[in-house]
């Protein structure tokens, strides 16, 4: 059994110092985890391509559809992150707000000092003031926000949060009360499917796009897609 | 847990951490953290001031990880958020860590155009050490394992307008320790059935009707219940949300001095959202509960609880949660075990204090702060009554 432990843990230590993730530590901008050590995180010429897509810039042209042509025409359009094209840093909610303001020719209603400002939430007010649409609601309902590990006390004090027996708490435990999850917030990285739906409760007028107006009636209180 | 143990679950879970990051470039469909942090903890054992023992007090070292896994196919939507922790006490005498594990799982099925399954399950394994000192047991080993399983079956019945729910829910939990388990285990079967309405697109009423089944391993606390009442919930604008449900409870305990019991019950909960990305709820509610203590079937248990969250800057967001309950133990509901010369009615307060600072250094790595606090006052077993602060800092990365 020592032996067994001398030898598990022999292979487990290097692996885990080898595969450690430095990565974790890296940087917004030149250090950024590549695109081989991506996890979940759309990269921003993956972003690029799916909007010039839906925004028919392939449409009636002879380009490849590949993610340097999309960076190509959305920059011929003047549409691009804060920190213009990288193709490899991942999509970030702030970063998409401002790509579908561009994309609907509405920039000029953003103020000038906002426009070079990643901090602003302006592109953000604009698209909910004007279409209804909250990019954090509709991020935050993709992912699961913890909402399981319920607020519990200390040994079995309660395991009831409600006068429905239908309904109880997650039982006790001394891990993470606090619950909550991880917010949603500008620098928020995107998946794939964020942008879908993104793109699915919008339609930006460009190219051969539709009217650009989303559905007066849609409902931002409530969230699309079921979460844990 | 055994001192060998202590390396080789860190080292499992790390490592378990890092070749899911290095195989993340396949790009699987699991989203990873992981949460390290160190706590200080002033009553590791939740010891009172009324027993023959001292607070015991350690730093911990806490490393967690969470694995979270969704996919949707067609009608289909199955995800699973599984978190086992470690926790380390540098001075916990005879067990210096625990193996904690939280698993949840849903799964939703749209059977057809107008009936939808769901299936979930809550599964919560925890170690909690006894106490022993000077060859006296202070506290018992309160290790334990509980699970809930919750299903559903909803149909429109008129689309968009009426429809009809059928749940039902199995909640068991098992103590390690023979002496708790025979004290405490028990087994909850509750079914039920709501009439579902919508007055409006943002309005909701319900007709409601609960039967539950209580079984202790040892049956002084085994009751049946059953609930009739209404809920209501309205969006009244899109800062603005409220929930009621109300009604009246029958129980039946068969080892309690009055064996029919009946009492209203009421909950009711508001969300508001005054400015972007604030979050502020307040709820409160009144009801018959399970009483923590085989000397008496029930409680009556009033509760208050508000949660607020509000990002400070793009980066840095607070979080902060309370809950304050009050329960009333009546003679009337007294069982066989309770002896008027030992035991006493009254009532218990459990008052829960949380909160969190967490900072978004980059896109994957947050640095968050917290501090808790808990406190239990007791008439029914004041031996319990204990005070709790815990203070952490932690830094949590997504992989």
């Amino acid at each position: 059994m020592k032996d067994l432990y001398k030898i598990f843990t022999t292979l487990l230590l290097p692996a885990a110092l080898v595969f450690s993730t430095p990565q974790a530590f890296a940087q917004d901008g030149e250090s950024e985890p590549t695109e081989e050590t991506e996890s979940q995180s759309i990269t921003q010429g993956e972003a690029a391509l799916i909007l010039a897509r839906r925004l028919g810039f392939f449409v009636g042209t002879t380009r490849p559809m590949d993610q340097q042509n999309a960076v190509k025409v959305l920059m011929e359009n003047n549409i691009r992150p804060f920190d213009g094209w990288k193709v490899n840093d991942p999509l970030t909610v702030g970063d998409l707000a401002r790509l579908l303001v561009q994309s609907m020719n509405r920039e000029n209603e953003i103020p000038e000092e906002d426009q070079s400002n990643p901090d602003t939430t302006a592109y953000r007010d604009l698209l909910e003031r004007e279409y209804g649409l909250n990019l954090e609601k509709i991020v935050a309902s993709l992912r699961r926000t913890g909402s399981s590990k319920d607020p519990k006390g200390t040994g079995p004090l309660d395991d009831t949060a409600s006068s429905d027996p239908l309904e109880g708490r997650s039982g006790e435990g001394d891990v993470d009360e606090l619950g909550g999850g991880s917010p949603v917030n500008l620098n928020t990285p995107l998946s794939e499917e964020d942008i879908q739906a993104v793109l699915t409760s919008t339609a930006p007028a460009q190219g051969g796009g539709s009217s650009g107006q989303v559905d007066d009636d849609a409902d931002d209180t409530t969230p699309s897609s079921p979460t844990p | 847990m055994r001192l060998q143990s202590i390396p080789l679950a860190l080292l499992a879970m790390f490592t378990v951490a890092s070749v899911a990051s290095a195989q993340s470039d396949q790009r699987l469909p699991v989203d990873i953290y992981n949460f390290l942090r160190v706590e200080y903890d002033d009553n590791v054992y939740t010891t009172g001031e009324g027993v023959a023992a001292d607070k015991v007090e350690s730093f911990k070292i806490i490393e967690q990880l969470e694995l979270l896994f969704d996919t949707e196919r067609n009608n289909t939507y199955f995800g699973v958020n599984y978190s086992p922790s470690f926790v380390y006490y540098e001075d916990r005498p005879d067990d210096s860590s625990d193996l904690n594990h939280q698993l949840d799982l849903i799964l939703n099925q749209q059977i057809s155009r107008r009936t939808k399954l769901q299936v979930k399950d809550t599964l919560r394994r925890a170690e909690e050490p006894g106490l022993v000192e000077d060859d006296v047991q202070i506290r018992k080993n309160n290790d334990f394992f509980y699970n809930s399983l919750n299903a559903n079956v909803e149909t429109q019945v008129v689309p968009e307008k009426t429809s009809v729910r059928v749940d039902g829910r199995y909640a068991v939990m098992r103590y390690d320790e023979d002496d708790v388990a025979d004290a405490s285990d028990y087994d909850q079967l509750t079914g039920g059935v709501d009439l579902i309405q919508v007055l409006a697109p943002n309005t909701t009423a319900s007709g409601q009707v609960r039967y539950t089944t209580l079984d202790y391993e040892t049956s002084f606390r085994d009751s049946d219940s059953v609930q009739v009442g209404a809920a209501f919930s309205k969006i009244f604008n899109p800062k603005f949300q409220a929930d009621l449900r109300g009604g009246y409870e029958y129980r039946t305990a068969d080892n309690a001095v009055e064996q029919d019991s009946h009492s209203p019950y009421v909950d009711g909960s508001l969300v508001f959202l005054p400015a972007r990305d604030t979050r502020l709820t307040v709820g409160a509610g009144y009801s018959q509960d399970k009483s923590p203590v085989n000397t008496f079937a029930l409680q009556r248990r009033a509760r208050v609880y508000g949660s607020f969250s509000r990002p400070l800057s793009a980066a840095l967001t607070l979080n902060l949660t309370g809950s304050y309950s009050m329960g009333d133990f009546d003679a009337d509901d007294a069982t066989t075990l309770y002896d008027p010369a030992t035991d006493t009615d009254g009532d218990e307060t459990v008052l829960q204090f949380s909160s969190r600072l967490s900072y978004q250094v980059t896109v994957r790595n947050w640095i968050q702060a917290s501090y808790q606090y808990t406190e239990l006052e007791s008439d029914v077993r004041p031996d319990s009554d204990f005070d709790r602060n815990r203070v952490s800092l932690g830094w949590k990365y997504s992989l």
